[in-house]
């Protein structure tokens, strides 16, 4: 029986994976890891616990007046003492019920100056959810940041007060597996045609989304740079050491590929699961040792870590998606590395060449970081982040972060993953025949013109057979 | 026929570095490739096992294409290589793995060779004190011993097929021996075996066949008894105890060498051999016409170091002119 292309993927999977494992600069590396996931989370609360960050500080707060309509029909809610169940205590001076119309107070709230908000509740039946809307104006003295306090409170003040109100009846578990939503509208008093105009598309990060988007671009890179140089040392290595020819009497060069990159990819997921593991290993074991708490308290410490709220979603669906980004992009970058260890001979080429990938990561990482920095000051036009999501080079960096801060449709992350889907398998294909032709042709220093021609020309190595 | 090679061609840009070569191995023993440094013996090797595209001909083994996932290979390259900070046993076993030989087969081979190739020191170090001793990685041999353990690795398979690229390169004389040892066992156990090689009188040893590449064209090829018996009895060894400059002189023989051992001469055959036999019997042509005292003489075929050389020359003139 003839043996496939891909015969002996498996063994340079096993022996790659079991040599990374045993290797002292790789066990070093991520005792080091380790330590510093677990060191990070109870040395940066002991420093905020020196600093007074206390918990339970009330919060000050810029608002002066908080116009509510209700227009809920909630007749327990007591919208006047947000201190009284909130987990952050927010003293508002002023809580106003107003019977104005929602409408007619937005044109209102456009033109004031004042240190006002509005407070929005209505409920839409056929969704099963309450929305609790925050409405600001842009000549208000309210500080963003208030009104995101100002959120947080709200949500655990309306969720303790139905579960004050709520006895255990058939009626009350209804009222309770119903979803509490809130949301901000930014209220622009330019109108469009303006100049400036159409900035009401604008829309900036907010702490909460920084850190989540920062978290994953961080997490993405460790991903993808840790698997670019496993994969460039283990190929340069092989041919720097002769040992490929031998290897070749056995194997067809695209499994000697196929392994090593499978070989790479579970250590680098091995490595950052451990990494996870430890942080929240230390994050349990800080608050249980700290603050006195049971394991399942300090677990819900931990699922605290990312903000849930309302401008975070972490849905089943959305973490899919992040996985497959994460994923795919590290794929992406680790078949690039290939391609380039496949062409030169020893480690200083490699050097040289690999000046063109750490450029193109450089672009992909500071991109998504520069259209972050730009949203916290102000807002960029979605256009960009949307454009950028169906780009396989910023993709793998931004969407998990900007999806799941709902700064970019689910259906947006779905085409920009089918791009890099479809990205990955052009560049699996392109990869395994240059990888073949450069092997072959014993790491001649290839031209532009020359990866085109192999793309175009079937004709390889081993051409016996 | 079992490895039948033909028309071989490789160009790198405007140079040919392999020109349409021929050949084939009709039944087990050694095969050998020689030729200078540059000629095209790697390169060909390389195009045989199908690492390296060819620009024209074909290579089949037992009348079907070679391919050396189909056919069991064994490959020692010119240029070794070891995985460095692997141990020993590690790469040896995936090696074999490779080659689908199960790990019961791979550990029983390894043991084998090891004693063989006398490496057991190296694969199992002894203990020194309570501490057991860590297993040796590649880059702790000598080039000596990294030569040996490739050597292991193309064996590892018991291929039927052996393709040696300067097997004996670099190695010490009890070394060479050794490895000149398992060559003829190969032989023994009806292998096939391709040998390059820029030490003759190994090849002479060893080979039947042979193909002298230079600048990339076969200038040689063919059954080495058959080569030399073509180029005939024309080495002439001559030591005697009184001088015999003036007898050679008046001969008009050539002299290719002289040494404390005597001197040797070309003739164009048997008939020159004997007059020049007569004149040192006779004395004839000498200031002193007595008969010279004859401590050797002898008239062989041409060795195939010589063979080489001169083919070789020719070719360098050839081009100079």
């Amino acid at each position: 029986m003839k043996h496939s292309r891909f015969h002996g993927t498996g063994k340079v999977f096993k022996f790659t994976f079991s040599q990374m494992m045993k290797a002292k600069g790789f066990r070093t590396t991520l005792i080091l890891m380790i330590l510093f996931a677990a060191l990070y989370y109870p040395i940066s609360q002991a420093f905020g616990r020196i600093g007074g960050g206390g918990l339970s500080e009330v919060t000050e707060t810029s608002i002066d007046t908080l116009y509510v309509i209700d227009e809920s029909g909630l007749s327990f809610m007591d919208w006047f003492h947000f201190d009284k169940a909130g987990l952050d205590p927010i003293e508002i001076p002023t809580i106003v019920s107003s019977d104005i119309a929602y409408d007619a107070f937005v044109e209102e709230l456009k033109e004031s100056e004042d240190a006002i908000a509005l407070l929005h509740v209505h409920r839409v039946a056929d969704e099963g959810s309450f929305y609790y809307t925050l409405v600001q104006g842009t000549k208000t003295s309210v500080k963003t940041k208030d009104l995101e306090t100002l959120q947080k409170a709200l949500q655990s003040s309306v969720y303790t007060q139905l579960l004050e109100y709520m006895k255990v009846t058939p009626e009350q578990m209804t009222l309770l597996n119903m979803s509490i939503e809130t949301d901000t509208n930014y209220v622009e008093v330019k109108s469009i045609g303006e100049p400036g105009g159409d900035e009401s598309e604008k829309k900036g990060v907010n702490q909460d989304q920084y850190t989540l988007i920062l978290l994953l671009i961080v997490l993405s890179s460790m991903l993808i740079s840790m698997s670019g140089e496993y994969i460039s040392s283990s190929i340069v290595m092989e041919k720097s050491s002769k040992v490929v020819e031998y290897l070749l009497t056995s194997i067809r060069p695209i499994a000697l590929l196929f392994g090593k990159i499978a070989a790479v990819f579970l250590i680098t997921l091995f490595q950052i699961l451990i990494m996870v593991f430890s942080y929240v290993l230390s994050v349990v074991l800080f608050h249980m040792i700290a603050d006195g708490f049971t394991v399942s308290k300090a677990l819900e410490k931990v699922s605290s870590i990312i903000p849930v709220n309302v401008d975070i979603t972490i849905s089943p669906l959305n973490l899919v998606i992040l996985v497959c980004f994460l994923l795919a992009g590290m794929l992406f970058y680790t078949l690039i590395v290939g391609v380039i260890a496949a062409s030169v001979k020893n480690v200083e080429e490699m050097q040289e060449r690999m000046k063109s990938y750490t450029l193109l990561l450089f672009i992909g990482m500071f991109s998504t970081m520069g259209i972050t920095i730009m949203n916290i000051s102000g807002g960029t036009p979605p256009i960009l982040e949307q454009i950028c999501s169906f780009i396989p080079i910023t993709s793998p960096f931004l969407v998990p972060g900007y999806l799941c801060s709902n700064r970019i449709s689910i259906w947006i992350a779905l085409v920009g993953l089918l791009i890099l889907f479809a990205s990955v398998l052009f560049l699996l294909h392109f990869a395994a025949r240059c990888y073949e032709y450069l092997i072959y042709y014993q790491g001649q220093k290839l031209k532009l013109k020359d990866y085109l021609n192999i793309f175009k020309n079937e004709k390889g190595g081993n051409d016996n057979a | 026929m079992s490895l039948v090679v033909t028309n071989l061609s490789k160009k790198y840009g405007d140079k040919t570095v392999v020109d349409h070569i021929s050949f084939s191995l009709e039944h087990p023993g050694v095969y050998a490739f020689l030729g200078t440094n540059g000629a095209g013996k790697s390169t060909s090797l390389r195009m045989m096992l199908g690492m390296l595209a060819k620009d024209s001909g074909t290579v089949t083994w037992k009348g079907a294409p070679l391919d050396t996932m189909e056919t069991n290979v064994g490959y020692l390259a010119e240029e070794r290589g070891l995985y460095p900070k692997f141990t020993l046993m590690d790469q040896l076993m995936y090696f074999a793995s490779l080659k689908n030989v199960s790990k019961e087969d791979a550990k029983k081979r390894i043991d084998y060779w090891v004693e063989r190739l006398e490496l057991t020191e190296y694969f199992h170090p002894p203990v020194v004190g309570k501490k057991k001793p860590k297993p040796m990685t590649a880059d702790q041999l000598s080039k000596g011993n990294q030569q040996k353990v490739q050597l292991l690795a193309a064996l590892i398979s018991d291929p039927e097929l052996l393709i040696l690229d300067e097997p004996l390169s670099g190695l010490d004389p009890v070394n060479m021996d050794l490895f000149k040892q398992v060559i003829h066992e190969q032989v023994d156990a009806g292998k096939y075996i391709i040998m390059s090689s820029h030490q003759m009188e190994v090849v002479e040893e060893f080979c039947e066949d042979i193909t002298i590449l230079h600048h990339g064209k076969a200038v040689v090829q063919g059954n080495l008894n058959e080569i030399k018996k073509s180029y005939g009895r024309v080495n002439m060894f001559v030591k005697t105890e009184e001088p015999i400059d003036d007898v050679i002189e008046a001969s008009g023989l050539r002299v290719i060498n002289k040494t404390p051992n005597g001197i040797q001469l070309r003739v164009n055959g048997q008939e020159q051999a004997d007059q020049f036999l007569d004149m040192l019997l006779t004395g004839k042509g000498s200031v002193e016409p007595t008969r010279k005292t004859i401590v050797r003489f002898e008239l062989r075929e041409p060795s195939l170091h010589e063979i080489f050389v001169e083919k070789a020359g020719e070719n360098v003139e050839d081009e100079a002119q």
